[in-house]
């Protein structure tokens, strides 16, 4: 039998422009606070996973100096989106392995160390020295989506109006305002057919969780969640035609975790979705197996998908509200998913019992593939 | 103990991955596995699909199909403000991402061909690169027997 493994505390600044604090500091707060949440001295963590993009050289080891946990093992992660997640799931293989038994994972990135402007991306890459931005290969997927299904720029603003209503009532939000589809359609075009308002916000953020294979620590805690799934995957390289209409990487990516956890898609009940910008949301309704392809917009338009509805997608607003410091986001969506099983999110509590949830960030624009990576996490009330 | 590998006799990937044509449109050079056929561009040293340990030169283009495009208005320097990238299915089955010319009056799939020309920097400055626009029909003669050195 697998050995399960649960995470116990969670731990996160709220997101948004923090210049005046430290990287270190902002994924200090975080690791702390899961470790407070986690009931557990920080003697009983054993080793330090951590996740960031553009967190520097031993980002790890600069925080957990100052968070009293240098001189354990640390392992610093970088994989673009799913940097955090991506050291999760490190986390829960040294567990699984017998090698660990509980565990710190913390996230973090700040990018307002870059003055605004849309994220650097690999320097040397063919593509990005012909002008290649994220906003731009998402663009690209929206303008073929767009014409592929009946969605149109209104069903992307729709996303936006949905992402942002929740993001009002999130504390944890780095925008907290509603917005109506006039107002996506008519903000500024960033990348056509995408508007400022269909793309996240780029901001400083930090998120932490302990993790445990100590069934004993687990029972008596009382608010631990279980992984039932922890799956990373990359692009393949494909240098040939393809149909971008289509996220190959995350439904491959999301077919293993569904069978890891024994669970089908209609059976996870809230789902946290890389939603980097508004069309991201509506293709990975379909790879995630929300629904058929092309039939995004109705899920959405329907209400399935609204904090109320069946399957909530977002219910805190997403990286469209969230902001998206790159490294932390994975773990931001792990911990809005655990206050979601304990029915601790408070004002973005989704109407419905919540038993289980998915979380799925992806992301990395590098020539010749679809994403540089995906992870797929599972988790299930203890 | 193996005997190390001889470093490739040149660089991977070329600077300049082009050839010019006689009529001025721009073949791409990326390179073909003998024993799979697989196409990439840019060139490799080695089979990404077979794992063929040496792939030959292939030039790729000049003609293909706009399968997407998006003109981007928050170019940042050295980029210009505004301009278009175009993803292109090239005729010989290979995909491409590029600037290209005009690009936000062309309907996907519209036919387009391949020229040089500057893609960023100022008139200091300029890096030229490959780029696409819509077919001309410089091509109607044969633009390959006509190739310039």
């Amino acid at each position: 039998m697998t050995q399960p493994v649960w995470i116990l505390g969670t731990g996160m600044v709220p997101f948004g422009k923090h210049q005046d604090v430290k990287l270190e500091l902002l994924a200090g707060r975080a690791a702390r606070e899961a470790i407070g949440d986690a009931g557990v001295d920080k003697g009983a963590v054993d080793e330090v996973f951590f996740g960031s993009s553009y967190g520097g050289p031993l980002v790890g080891q600069r925080t957990m100096r100052d968070v009293g946990l240098a001189g354990l093992p640390i392992t610093n992660v970088e994989n673009a989106c799913s940097s955090g997640a991506t050291a999760l799931r490190d986390a829960v293989a040294a567990i699984r392995s017998g090698r660990m038994r509980t565990g710190l994972v913390v996230g973090a990135d700040n990018l307002t160390r870059f003055a605004g402007g849309t994220i650097p991306l690999e320097a040397t890459d063919l593509e990005v020295n012909l002008g290649v931005v994220m906003p731009a290969v998402y663009a690209m997927r929206a303008q073929r989506y767009l014409a592929e299904t009946p969605a149109g720029p209104e069903d992307l603003a729709e996303v936006s109006v949905k992402a942002r209503r929740n993001g009002a009532d999130n504390p944890y939000a780095q925008t907290r305002s509603a917005v109506d589809r006039d107002e996506v359609l008519a903000s500024r075009m960033v990348a056509d057919p995408l508007t400022l308002l269909m793309c996240c916000p780029t901001g400083d953020g930090a998120a932490a969780v302990v993790v445990t294979g100590d069934e004993e620590l687990a029972r008596r805690h009382g608010g631990s969640v279980e992984i039932a799934a922890s799956v990373l995957a990359s692009g393949r390289y494909n240098p040939g035609y393809k149909d971008i209409s289509v996220s190959e990487l995350t439904r491959r990516t999301a077919a293993e975790a569904y069978a890891a956890a024994g669970l089908t898609p209609q059976e996870v009940d809230v789902f946290e979705v890389h939603d980097a910008f508004a069309i991201a949301e509506l293709m990975y309704y379909e790879a995630l197996g929300l629904c058929g392809v092309g039939e995004a917009r109705e899920l959405l338009a329907d209400g399935h998908t609204a904090r109320s509805g069946p399957q909530p997608v977002n219910p805190g607003g997403g990286l469209l509200s969230r902001g998206h410091p790159i490294g932390a986001t994975g773990l931001a969506q792990i911990c809005e998913s655990v206050w979601q099983l304990r029915g601790s999110a408070g004002p973005v509590q989704v109407d419905r019992p919540a038993r289980t949830a998915l979380t799925h960030c992806t992301g990395g624009g590098i020539t010749g593939l679809d994403h540089g990576a995906c992870a797929v996490h599972i988790l299930v009330a203890a | 103990m193996t005997t190390p590998t001889p470093a490739p006799p040149t660089t991977y990937p070329p600077d300049a991955p082009w050839a010019v044509l006689g009529d001025g449109r721009a073949v791409l050079v990326g390179s073909r596995c003998p024993d799979c056929g697989c196409k990439v561009f840019p060139a490799l040293e080695s089979c990404p699909s077979c794992g063929a340990a040496s792939v030959e030169p292939v030039e790729l283009g000049p003609e293909g199909v706009l399968y997407s495009r998006t003109t981007v208005h928050v170019g940042r320097r050295p980029f210009p403000r505004t301009y278009t990238l175009g993803m292109v299915d090239l005729d010989d089955g290979v995909r491409v991402t590029a600037q290209v010319d005009g690009g936000h009056d062309l309907p996907l799939d519209a036919r387009v061909e391949c020229v040089v020309g500057p893609v960023s920097g100022d008139a200091d400055a300029t890096t030229t690169s490959y780029r696409f626009r819509a077919v001309t029909g410089a091509g109607e003669g044969d633009a390959r027997v006509e190739r310039a050195s």
